[in-house]
């Protein structure tokens, strides 16, 4: 079997606050290989975030670790909000993570660019956020993440503030754009339609403490997109199942 | 580009007509306070030798003029006061920055600070004339002193509450502290320090006025409280008068700053 990009082993965190330990998360484990797209569903409030943060090193276990089998892994982390600073225009958002790391070359730059105007934002390099539409922004936002080249994407609810309609669509272009670039997404979602139409593993939480209820292995063709396996037969029956697991 | 409807042309007109309307409004006012505060006085609805009058005025500030003090008292007031804002201002930004950047201290100092904004400042003027002595520098320090705190509570409360997810975001890129600072919580924080601003500019004539009362040769204060004393109304208000005009002035400035900063 292949080794696994990010190993989660044995993870259980508590949290501490005046009024008491919660624990967040129960004896965890997961693994995820390189190139795969896995998608986190579980009821709201039930540690997912957490564990994204554990993965990115925000918040340190309290028992149990995290292994990256392959070595050290770049990792993006992609919000809720897109965060976009409102002074800043579009293409000066899309470089603070390379100004961060002091990586900013015109070599970095010209990537940046190529990506923003591949993706449907070179009309709109010089716009600031505040010009731009709820789904722009959260593309720019992906933009900013990608132009680190992670080799892991987290994904944190990341449409679930936008409108509908805008959510379907820019779950496409995102889940087209993830697969372009050969990237790894780790999506945390409570949306089950969302993490069906995107996935190809899903892996149902339980409420708090999170542990891993359920595994589901989605068998879709690589390239359906997620609008087009929403219109599939199977799409209802993996909805039903992971909602039933969730039910319990 | 696209002719407008008749709908939308009638709808420019009667905005324009409107902001007119309230321009016209507005000198009128003026003119009619002016109008009655002078009418009144010759009339013999009031006594001037009181309420004075706008021809009173003017004469009063003519006579300064003639002798040669009128810019000596506006230049010193105007300078204790640019001062004190100034200083007032850049020390209230730089203790608002260390204490964010060290919230430990923060945690600390809190009640200190809040004490200290609800403390009148002008209670310390007699302290403050003991320790640096009856002259220029207690009535900057007052200045100071008065726009310090509100300047530090307003930039610092913006610089705390400025987008905290944007700040988990810089973490998540990787970011220094320092890297934050610059690029997150200080441009963030920008709308706060031009609303500590203007607050400030108020605060400094405060402190301004009240520390030329208690010490001073020259300066409008020193004009107003002189002049209550040997009865001269005319020159107290023309002391308001040219203090008004100041003070607007100042504001205005700062107001203009503050539109480039939004650019």
């Amino acid at each position: 079997m292949e080794v696994a990009l990010l190993s989660v082993e044995n993870v259980s965190i508590y949290y501490h606050t005046p009024q008491g330990e919660t624990e967040a998360v129960r004896d965890l484990s997961f693994s995820v290989r390189r190139g795969e797209f896995v998608a986190v569903v579980g009821p709201s409030g039930c540690g997912k975030t957490t564990v994204l943060s554990l993965i990115m090193g925000l918040n340190p276990p309290s028992k149990g670790q995290v292994r990256f089998p392959q070595g050290p892994c770049p990792m993006g982390y992609m919000l809720q909000r897109d965060n976009l600073l409102e002074w800043r225009t579009l293409e000066r958002n899309a470089q603070l993570g390379l100004e961060v790391r002091h990586a900013l070359n015109k070599e970095t730059k010209a990537r940046t660019v190529g990506l923003l105007q591949k993706y449907g934002l070179g009309d709109f390099l010089s716009y600031l956020p505040g010009q731009l539409s709820g789904g722009m922004r959260q593309k720019g936002a992906l933009i900013r993440t990608l132009a680190l080249d992670p080799e892991l994407l987290l994904l944190d609810e990341p449409f679930s503030a936008l409108d509908y309609q805008t959510r379907l669509t820019l779950a496409d272009e995102v889940f087209s754009i993830i697969h372009e670039e050969g990237k790894t997404a780790l999506l945390v979602t409570h949306d089950i339609g969302e993490a069906v139409s995107m996935a190809d593993r899903v892996l149902v939480f339980s409420d708090r403490p999170a542990t891993l209820k359920k595994e589901i292995l989605l068998d879709f063709p690589r390239e359906m997109t997620p609008l087009v396996r929403r219109e599939q037969p199977a799409f209802q029956e993996y909805f039903a199942a992971i909602w039933k697991e969730l039910e319990k | 580009m696209m002719p407008y409807s008749k709908e939308h042309e009638a709808y420019l007109r009667s905005r324009r007509i409107h902001g007119q309307r309230v321009h016209i409004c507005r000198i009128l006012v003026l003119f009619l306070f002016l109008a009655l505060w002078e009418l009144g006085g010759r009339l013999g609805w009031f006594d001037v030798f009181i309420l004075s009058g706008p021809s009173r005025v003017l004469a009063a500030i003519g006579r300064l003029w003639a002798e040669g003090s009128l810019l000596l008292h506006v230049g010193v007031t105007l300078y204790e006061t640019v001062l004190g804002f100034l200083l007032g201002t850049a020390l209230g930004i730089l203790l608002a920055v260390i204490l964010w950047w060290l919230p430990f201290l923060n945690e600390v100092m809190d009640p200190y600070l809040v004490v200290l904004n609800a403390l009148p400042k002008i209670a310390l003027g007699p302290v403050l004339i003991v320790w640096i002595g009856a002259g220029m520098g207690s009535i900057v320090v007052m200045a100071v002193l008065i726009s310090l705190v509100v300047t530090t509570v307003t930039v610092l409360g913006g610089f705390t509450a400025s987008a905290e997810e944007k700040q988990l975001l810089m973490r998540t890129l990787g970011a220094s502290k320092g890297q934050t600072f610059l690029k997150v919580v200080l441009p963030a924080g920008v709308p706060h320090m031009m609303s500590a601003l203007k607050i400030s500019v108020g605060m400094s004539w405060v402190g301004v006025i009240v520390g030329e009362y208690l010490v001073s040769k020259s300066g409008l204060g020193y004009l107003i409280v002189y002049g209550g004393q040997v009865f001269k109304l005319d020159l107290v208000m023309a002391s308001v008068v040219l203090l008004c005009l100041l003070a607007a002035l100042m504001y205005g400035a700062v107001a203009l700053l503050e539109k480039r900063f939004q650019k």
